[in-house]
């Protein structure tokens, strides 16, 4: 049987926690709800794919009519 | 016939059944047009706007994994490759599920979607998440592995310790994945049917700075005004 290569995680190892004061987290959700801000921040102000080219010819038809 | 009686002319109209009134509810609650919509106001071309069908999405696959894991078994789904492949995909629709739904109610929240008189779907919003977690924790008890066992122990002292501990018991496996499988899905997915309804009767919430296209409550156009 091949074994895993010793540079990744073990899945069944203790997880790594944080601890400030009362509170505690893995540091695999902080990492899962940081990643997960980051995506909302995106989401916010990434353009939307398209959206410049169509807005762009609608302007140039509406300055047809 | 007594004299006092009033002629059928002059009563009033006889009351329609329930499927009438249900068939009328529902056409006034989702005109025609507006439940299958091609146009879209233009301030939904925003990735913030995705989340939701994102979520919708991913739902769809939980519950066809979710099938495949019910009709194949236990065993099936711990000793062969196939069924370690479903259930894998069963657990990760569940968290991008998740993250989409929550990354979806963040954008709302912020936006206020409870504007426009949405209150109704905001609160669907809210009671499906929740239910939505009823539902992802007894999947957890359903596992039937160490782990599931490990939740399950953890939880009966929890949920003894505020007071509901009496109304199911998170220590036995077969309840547990009825509600996993029947109850909670069931609840959840009239929950989702009826948010949607409620997003194509009202639209989609607005930016705080934008105009929607017509009001909400207005009679239903053939097309909604957007490009």
């Amino acid at each position: 049987m091949v074994g895993l290569p010793t540079s990744l995680p073990r899945a069944d190892a203790a997880a790594h926690y944080l601890h400030w004061g009362v509170v505690q987290i893995s540091l695999a959700n902080l990492l899962i709800i940081l990643a997960m801000i980051a995506v909302f921040v995106l989401a916010l102000v990434l353009p939307f794919p398209g959206s410049r080219s169509k807005a762009r010819s609608e302007d140039e038809s509406d300055d047809r009519h | 016939m007594t004299a006092t009686e009033p002629r059928a002319e002059q009563r009033p109209p006889v009351a329609p059944s329930w499927t009438s009134r249900t068939r009328d509810r529902v056409r006034r609650t989702v005109p025609e047009g507006q439940w299958l919509p091609d146009r879209q106001p233009a301030y939904v071309r925003s990735w913030i706007y995705v989340f939701g069908v994102a979520t919708l999405a991913a739902f769809v696959v939980v519950l066809a994994t979710g099938f495949i894991l019910a009709i194949e078994g236990v065993q099936w789904w711990h000793e062969s490759s196939l069924g370690h492949f479903v259930n894998s995909l069963h657990l990760w629709s569940v968290e991008l599920f998740f993250a989409c739904m929550v990354v979806h109610l963040w954008g709302k929240f912020f936006m206020a979607a409870w504007r426009g008189k949405r209150a109704l779907t905001w609160m669907t919003g809210v009671v499906c998440f929740l239910g939505s977690i009823g539902t992802a924790f007894t999947g957890y008890l359903s596992q039937t592995n160490f782990d599931s066992q490990w939740i399950s122990g953890q939880a009966k002292d929890g949920l003894n310790a505020v007071g509901i501990g009496a109304y199911f018991n998170v220590l036995d496996p077969g309840q547990m994945l009825l509600w996993h499988i029947v109850l909670l899905p069931s609840v959840v997915g009239v929950l989702v049917v009826l948010h949607l309804l409620l997003v194509r009767r009202h639209g989609v919430v607005p930016p705080f700075d934008a105009v929607p296209p017509e009001p909400a409550d207005a009679p239903p156009s053939t097309g909604e005004v957007t490009r």
